[in-house]
């Protein structure tokens, strides 16, 4: 990105004002990570992707039937810090995945708050509906959200019958997530919009329908432009 | 896994308008920019989509998306009054012609004993090397400690302390 417009704007043609991103898949993981990550990609379109990656990559190594999942009592107990999931690299998903990192960031509150005990503290299956954070959590979270999300549009399409990335794998989080963001959240002064588009006939794969959504999106988001700047979070829910 | 563009290569969406293609070597990396010609002269703003293709793919395959964006963007006068559009699409790391073993490509049940790791290092680090790297700010501070004790070597961090590009000598 920092070097793209001197290749192909030698003479300052024309100027990149903006940024978006579109992954399918494997690059749907990466364009969750660039949109949280870069401050200069302000809309994304996630197709087959999944925000979760522990919770989708944890479930496939239970389907997988791997030793690191099978050998331990119960089975799985001992999966994070495996040869599948080494502790290094747990730490490293926890600084760069939606899920890790922003439920992480309950977590270190949680843990330096002897009160905060009612906290469930999510494991590496999340399968049951996360709590709205606590105001320190919030304290914490606020700043992140912040400088991670605000402002930025999002549309999220998955396929109801993947069975690759199953939607379910990030909906605990998907669902903690739009309850803050939307406009009555406690984070819908953050601005973000976000959809969440469901194909439910469609596996892991693009289908017409999910691609004419993601051109919708993208002309919609270069429409908009800067005219939604002051505007609160936007959570739209869809089924097709 | 089964390619996940095949069902819309099958599908009757019509086949969008081609666009134009230019290849360009950046960073060591080939990079295909879509709509560069079908830009107007006269506008100066231009939006970029970054398009990153599904594992065991190449950026071929996301040639259809980026003419589809930019077909259907162009057809709005809003393409020539305020900006353009174009996109960007590249092979993934360990994908296409940056191919350096096809097993680190492959999951559990295909024999590759780090699939978790892969899969992830492969597209966090998508960006990264054109992307600036960005450190927490007290990483921030640990590397200019470095850099002052090295002495030596181009050096830049820049006013917030957040992005860092690094080149020490051998």
């Amino acid at each position: 990105m920092d070097y793209l417009a001197s290749f192909i704007f030698p003479n300052d043609e024309h100027l990149i004002s903006e940024n978006l991103v579109l992954g399918v898949s494997l690059g749907g993981h990466a364009a969750w990570s660039c949109l949280l990550h870069d401050p200069r990609m302000t809309a994304g379109v996630i197709i087959i992707g999944c925000p979760d990656y522990l919770n989708l990559m944890v479930d496939r190594a239970r389907l997988s039937k791997l030793p690191s999942w099978t050998k331990s009592s119960p089975p799985g107990s001992e999966i994070l810090g495996s040869e599948a999931f080494p502790f290094s690299f747990v730490e490293t998903v926890k600084r760069y995945d939606p899920a890790s990192l922003f439920l992480g960031a309950m977590d270190s509150v949680s843990k330096s708050t002897s009160s905060a005990s009612s906290t469930k503290s999510p494991g590496p299956a999340r399968d049951s509906p996360l709590p709205e954070p606590t105001a320190k959590e919030k304290e914490q979270l606020r700043p992140l959200l912040s400088k991670c999300l605000a402002g930025k549009r999002i549309l999220n399409i998955s396929g109801g019958s993947d069975k690759l990335v199953p939607y379910h794998r990030g909906e605990v989080f998907l669902t903690w997530f739009k309850k803050a963001i939307a406009a009555d959240g406690w984070f819908g002064d953050g601005g973000v919009t976000f959809e969440d588009i469901i194909d439910q006939s469609a596996g892991h794969e693009v289908t017409a329908n999910m691609a004419d959504e993601a051109i919708r999106f993208i002309s919609e988001t270069l429409a908009v432009g800067n005219q939604g700047k002051e505007r609160r979070g936007s959570v739209r829910e869809s089924k097709i | 896994m089964t390619d996940p563009m095949k069902t819309l290569d099958d599908s009757d969406r019509p086949a969008p308008t081609l666009v134009s293609q230019k290849t360009y070597a950046i960073a060591g990396i080939s990079v295909t920019v879509h709509g560069l010609e079908e830009l107007h002269s006269t506008t100066k703003n231009v939006a970029c989509l970054w398009l990153l293709h599904p594992r065991l793919a190449s950026q071929e395959r996301m040639a259809g998306i980026a003419a589809s964006a930019i077909g259907d963007w162009n057809s709005n006068p809003q393409s020539k009054s305020t900006k353009g559009l174009i996109a960007v699409s590249f092979d993934q790391r360990n994908h296409g012609k940056r191919l350096v073993d096809p097993l680190a490509n492959e999951a559990w049940r295909q024999g590759n004993p780090r699939h978790a790791q892969d899969m992830f290092s492969v597209f966090r680090e998508c960006l990264v090397g054109w992307a600036a790297y960005k450190f927490p700010s007290s990483m921030a501070k640990v590397l200019k400690l470095i850099i002052r004790s090295r002495g030596h070597g181009e050096r830049y961090i820049s006013t917030h302390g957040l992005s860092c590009i690094i080149h020490l000598p051998k």
